[in-house]
């Protein structure tokens, strides 16, 4: 594929990821109205980017557990993620015209850091659609439930495109990496040497 | 306590690597000071790709032998973490003697 064919690509699945994170920033507003009785206050912790205090002022302020506490805190982080990266593709946006010029070239460094950053946020994005969509099953909210898995889907196909597209980017690392991260997979330095010393005797 | 954590399940996959308790004793010095102590906003790794690093051990009871540990890190703001690690055992001609099974 050249890569002027690329960047139209990219432009377009761009713009489906962006659809999609609307309708998913919609249920997040609803999931934190149920979830925080002070949702500007809890904006404002995440903001500034402490989770330890974020977690302790949720835990105090409801009856959320810590892991409860931990999982909306990513979801928050996320989001402020997910408009990070929305306007950081406004700017790759402009920043690829250039490349266009070597539209007979192969694949440019440029649009593999592009490609490399929409595999990265698209399946940090699918995971975090699945959290939602089992919060929605959970509270017996279908149609949310429902919009979500098609956004998912769509999501989904978008990154295999661009996946066929840059096959040397291992995007399934990155999103395993991410989930053993929000699923509580990983134990601290001091357990891991403790479980090695105690085998190696 | 330690900013590092590590995903659950690699402690069983070095110990079944069989590597005797001095190289183990030696990996897990070596990481604790090359990283354990560090906060997260001096590791020098990208949020979206992580990092690679290597822990070098010389075998205590054979100097002749080295073991290089392929740590792959993982980060976001607030933490990061050992997300792999692998091994290869070479000698001083760099030649691999040794490899997980």
């Amino acid at each position: 594929m050249i890569a002027s064919e690329q960047t139209i690509q990219l432009r377009e699945l761009s713009a489906q990821h962006n659809e999609a994170t609307h309708t998913a920033e919609e249920h997040l507003r609803i999931l934190s109205q149920l979830r925080s009785p002070d949702q500007a206050t809890l904006g404002k912790q995440t903001a500034a980017g402490s989770r330890r205090e974020f977690v302790d002022s949720l835990i105090a302020a409801t009856d959320a557990s810590i892991a409860e506490a931990r999982l909306l805190w990513e979801q928050l982080w996320l989001r402020s993620q997910l408009k990070e990266q929305t306007s950081h593709a406004e700017v790759r946006r402009v920043n690829l015209e250039p490349v266009e010029q070597f539209a007979d070239s192969p694949a440019s460094d440029e649009l593999d850091a592009a490609a490399r950053s929409f595999l990265a946020s698209g399946t940090r994005r699918i995971a975090l659609f699945l959290e939602w969509q089992s919060a929605a099953f959970a509270e017996h909210d279908i149609d949310t439930a429902r919009t979500l898995g098609s956004q998912t889907l769509r999501l989904s196909s978008a990154l295999v495109e661009v996946q066929d597209a840059w096959p040397w980017i291992d995007y399934q690392a990155e999103h395993k990496s991410w989930r053993q991260y929000v699923q509580g997979e990983l134990v601290d330095f001091e357990t891991f040497k403790h479980e090695l010393l105690e085998a190696a005797q | 306590m330690s900013f590092l954590k590590l995903r659950n399940d690699l402690a069983l996959r070095i110990v079944n690597w069989g590597l005797s308790a001095a190289i183990i004793r030696a990996f897990l010095a070596e990481l604790e000071r090359q990283l354990a102590h560090r906060d997260p906003a001096d590791v020098p790794s990208s949020r979206l790709l992580g990092m690679n690093t290597n822990i070098i051990v010389v075998d205590p009871e054979d100097p002749s032998r080295r073991y290089v540990f392929f740590i792959r890190l993982a980060r976001n703001d607030d933490d990061f973490w050992v997300s792999d690690v692998n091994c290869l055992g070479v000698d001083t001609a760099n030649r691999i003697f040794w490899k997980p099974e």
